[in-house]
């Protein structure tokens, strides 16, 4: 209780969270046994990030910076807004259909917040859209990114909890492609309410196929990884490496956009983002061995199972802690300190591996776009000027449905694990 | 005596993100290299995935100095960055000495641990495990050094003046 009251502290007195939760494990050895355990910590450090299946993150992290630098997001924002901008509010909907194509190039829902920040909300506001709405249908699409593979949220998952990664990916299709459409029908229901703009006209038959042609080996990209991890051809990691190798061919030989100076900018800037995530895990790896030493995973499980047995209102009650957590904590320190915890409970209440990871997922993805501490929200306000208020008001239509989308998905077994199955990654 | 430190942090930063991005560079390429082997030349190299783990831990822990340059490592400051000027930057050299603190001990207990890897073999290039334990303690100095030299440069008004904010949240 004592280490968690210090963890706390440390976190509202503005220590990075990678470093606050080296302290408390720090904390922790103490008080197992005085100064006898501080020699343990640089091993727990080593072994928390000699897991080959990290290497998937700073892949997937450099193929989407070398994508987005490249113009290949414009191409695809470009072919959304030819498919469904003749619709009313036809801007919202491509910068939801944009998320999903987005999705399958990068796994980050940051990332898709920072570039449709810059490209897309000023596009619509140009438009007649309020920059409020604009900005908070941006942070509801961005959360495809991370739910749709490759995700990095599920290479960590399945690296720390010994589920497969290939597994994840395929159980996070369906619900970032329902999120989709679901927001989709929250645009198109209150658009006359919002005043939505509406095309003049829609795009020609042959705009259409002009704008597909362009973005063909951008799309190709996502067909190349989901293709290879769900085939079962190639492993998540080298799907990544394979990814950062298209991402610079046609970075370097079909657009001609990507040069060396670009490409060294873009390594030092994976490099950090990667560190900066690591950094977490690598502290995480302490403070996890002082946990499973004081079996408080163990005791945690046994807690909840003594306040209710039902399966349902124990899936509720994780659901409901990741969410209030992810409400003032980063997603990647919450996963990793809470997962061993957590996934204990699942276990005992005979959750399938793989719908538990989803449920993870999903839940934590939703908890980057609530305030106060939703990071989609701070990127967006940074890059547009907008108040994060203001956007967090507008975004509750969307946030409503998309955390009724969770707990379909988390009570009902049969459809989060419906492309598992059919793939062979679950019974 | 600011301005010096700010200095020092920035030269030494450049001199490790020079280094961390050739590291990247040598995974990607060990990667492909792995790939290619298994799927094309059939050689069936024992090294190119324990290579690949080995540079990703030296590659992640020396950016771990480069995001203190920045301060781009994740942290709450919704309750800190609401207190007085005086208390706030207070708090926060508190929490930069702490942090200082952590590395260093890192870094001491880090230096045992390498050495004991000196016994350990690695089963790559018939090498011992020293060069790649010896990871940890080198980016924890690095990054004392780091967040001794931000500590001095910052002097807590870091939330003030932010000098990066990187977000790297899935």
């Amino acid at each position: 209780m004592l280490i968690a009251a210090l963890f706390i502290l440390l976190l509202v007195c503005g220590m990075p969270i990678g470093f606050a939760i080296g302290v408390a494990g720090v904390a922790g050895l103490i008080d197992m046994g005085g100064a006898r355990f501080l020699a343990v910590g640089p091993g727990k450090i080593f072994n928390g990030l000699n897991i080959f299946p990290f290497l998937a993150m700073p892949f997937f992290i450099l193929a989407g910076e070398i994508m987005n630098e490249t113009g290949i997001t414009r191409r695809l924002v470009h072919l959304a807004q030819v498919l469904v901008g003749r619709f009313r509010g036809g801007f919202a909907h491509a910068n939801m259909l944009a998320s999903v194509f987005f999705a399958g190039m990068t796994g980050s829902a940051t990332a898709d917040a920072a570039a449709f920040g810059r490209t897309l909300v000023p596009a619509m506001v140009e438009q007649g859209y309020r920059r409020d709405y604009a900005c908070a249908v941006t942070a509801a699409g961005s959360i495809i990114g991370p739910t749709i593979p490759p995700s990095g949220l599920m290479v960590v998952y399945g690296s720390l909890m010994g589920v497969s990664i290939s597994g994840l990916f395929a159980a996070g299709v369906l619900p970032g492609l329902v999120i989709c459409v679901v927001c989709m029908a929250v645009i198109a229901v209150g658009g006359t309410r919002e005043g939505l703009p509406k095309a003049e006209r829609g795009a020609s038959l042959g705009e259409m196929w002009q704008a597909f042609t362009q973005s063909l080996t951008a799309l190709a990209m996502p067909v190349i990884i989901l293709g290879g991890i769900l085939g079962g051809v190639v492993t998540p990691t080298e799907a990544a490496s394979i990814a950062v190798a298209y991402a610079i061919f046609i970075g370097a030989f079909v657009y001609r956009t990507l040069t060396l100076r670009g490409l060294f900018r873009m390594l030092v800037r994976t490099a950090r983002i990667t560190g900066v995530i690591f950094v977490i895990i690598a502290f995480a790896g302490i403070l996890g061995w002082w946990m499973s030493f004081e079996r408080i995973p163990t005791a945690i499980a046994e807690s909840v199972q003594t306040l209710s047995a039902n399966r349902y209102a124990v899936i509720a009650l994780i659901v409901a802690v990741l969410l209030v957590i992810g409400m003032v904590m980063d997603i990647t320190a919450i996963l990793i300190v809470l997962a061993p915890v957590l996934v204990p409970v699942t276990a005992q209440i005979g959750l399938e591996p793989i719908h538990a990871g989803i449920l993870f997922v999903l839940a934590l993805n939703i908890s980057l776009m609530t305030p106060p501490v939703g990071a989609c929200l701070f990127v967006l306000s940074s890059v547009t000027g907008e108040r994060i208020g203001r956007i967090a008001a507008k975004l509750m239509p969307f946030l409503t449905a998309e955390v009724a989308i969770l707990f379909v998905f988390a009570f009902w077994e049969d459809a989060a694990l419906l492309i598992p199955r059919a793939l062979g990654f679950a019974e | 005596m600011r301005g010096l430190a700010a200095s020092l942090s920035t030269a030494i930063n450049r001199g490790i993100e020079a280094l961390v991005a050739i590291l990247m560079l040598a995974l990607v390429l060990d990667v492909w290299l792995g790939v290619a082997d298994r799927y094309y030349f059939g050689w069936q190299l024992p090294w190119p995935e324990t290579l690949a783990r080995y540079l990703m831990i030296w590659a992640s822990m020396l950016a771990i100095s480069s995001g203190i340059a920045r301060r781009a490592h994740i942290r709450l400051v919704g309750v800190v960055g609401r207190l007085p000027l005086p208390l706030r930057q207070t708090i926060l050299i508190g929490m930069d000495l702490l942090a200082l603190a952590l590395f260093l001990y890192v870094a001491w207990f880090g230096v045992g641990f390498a050495a004991g890897g000196a016994n350990r073999q690695a089963m790559i290039f018939g090498a011992t495990l020293l060069p790649f334990y010896a990871a940890i303690p080198t980016a924890a100095t690095i990054a004392a050094v780091q967040m001794s030299l931000v500590l001095i440069r910052d002097l807590g008004g870091h939330l003030d003046t932010p000098v990066e904010t990187e977000n790297p949240s899935c």
